[in-house]
């Protein structure tokens, strides 16, 4: 834990190491979820093993800042403005990850405060890189209509 | 493969509205990924007007993470390991997508880049609602 709430992360802060493991039912039910019926997200697909949905980082995101922050955003709603991600290699279920992740940047822009933090998530056994992923959101959001 | 993609190429344009059913069954997803089993979300502003309100929001809105998903899907699907295996996604939110917004999301070919390893896919991806406005914008690459 490196504070109460997302808003106390700082630039350099080294987020906790999260490790966990992938199973069929997680790449299904969010395959489902978002009305992706890409075969090997729901099954082995002959001798193809059935595979993660990359967009599954999103939620190795979510799983880093419960980890460093387990009281969530803080006062206000932390709202997501951006997500960039590089896949290296495709994640089959049965995998444990390694999720890796450091607070890159917190500025202010028009007086909203960005967080930008980056991870690799790695397998777990091996150290191979899957995806490396950079996120960013507002830590103080305000709708527009608001302000 | 190269050959195959011209810029302004569309290469998927998908029509889908937004509804509160699609906005639910994301929000349940994301806890039952946390939980390894399913999980009912607890009321938030993508599941419940008055909690969106309270947040000043007109009523609920669209995850971001929905329309990025739908773009993904779009990428796996025409792309399959080519991208799972070399590809990157961007994506900005402009502007939130609210309940029973009709949105287009689109994947379109800007170029082939030239890279030391080899040759990428450009592509700029976005949702748009009706009136033209693109609410989630981006760019993705995949290896050719």
């Amino acid at each position: 834990m490196l504070g109460r709430w997302v808003s106390d992360l700082e630039v350099g802060d080294v987020l906790p190491t999260v490790e966990y493991d992938v199973t069929p039912f997680m790449a299904r039910d969010y395959a489902h979820s978002v009305e992706s019926d890409w075969e090997r997200f729901h099954g082995p697909v002959g001798s193809a093993a059935q595979v993660a949905p990359p967009t599954l980082a999103h939620i190795d995101k979510l799983r880093l800042l419960a980890s460093a922050s387990p009281e969530g955003a803080g006062p206000v709603p932390r709202m997501q403005l951006e997500y960039a991600v590089r896949h290296f290699s495709a994640i089959p279920v049965g995998s444990r990850l390694s999720l890796i992740g450091h607070v890159e940047q917190r500025e202010a822009r028009r007086g909203r405060e960005h967080l930008v933090i980056t991870f690799d998530v790695r397998d777990a056994l091996t150290g191979e890189l899957r995806t490396r992923c950079r996120d960013t959101s507002i830590l103080n959001f305000v709708p527009e209509e608001t302000r | 493969m190269s050959e195959l993609w011209t810029p302004g190429q569309e290469v998927h344009r998908m029509q889908r509205t937004m509804t509160a059913e699609r906005m639910r069954w994301y929000a349940d997803a994301i806890e039952t990924s946390l939980a390894g089993y399913s999980v009912t979300a607890a009321p938030n502003i993508h599941t419940d007007d008055e909690v969106a309100r309270a947040s000043g929001l007109p009523g609920r809105v669209a995850d971001g993470m929905v329309s990025t998903n739908w773009l993904s899907s779009i990428l796996v699907e025409t792309f399959g390991d080519a991208y799972l295996r070399g590809g990157s996604l961007r994506t900005r939110y402009r502007r939130p997508i609210t309940e029973d917004a009709l949105v287009a999301t689109v994947v379109l070919v800007r170029g082939v880049d030239e890279q030391p390893d080899g040759r990428e896919l450009m592509l700029d991806v976005w949702c748009e609602t009706p009136d033209g406005e693109h609410r989630t914008v981006g760019e993705a690459s995949v290896p050719l």
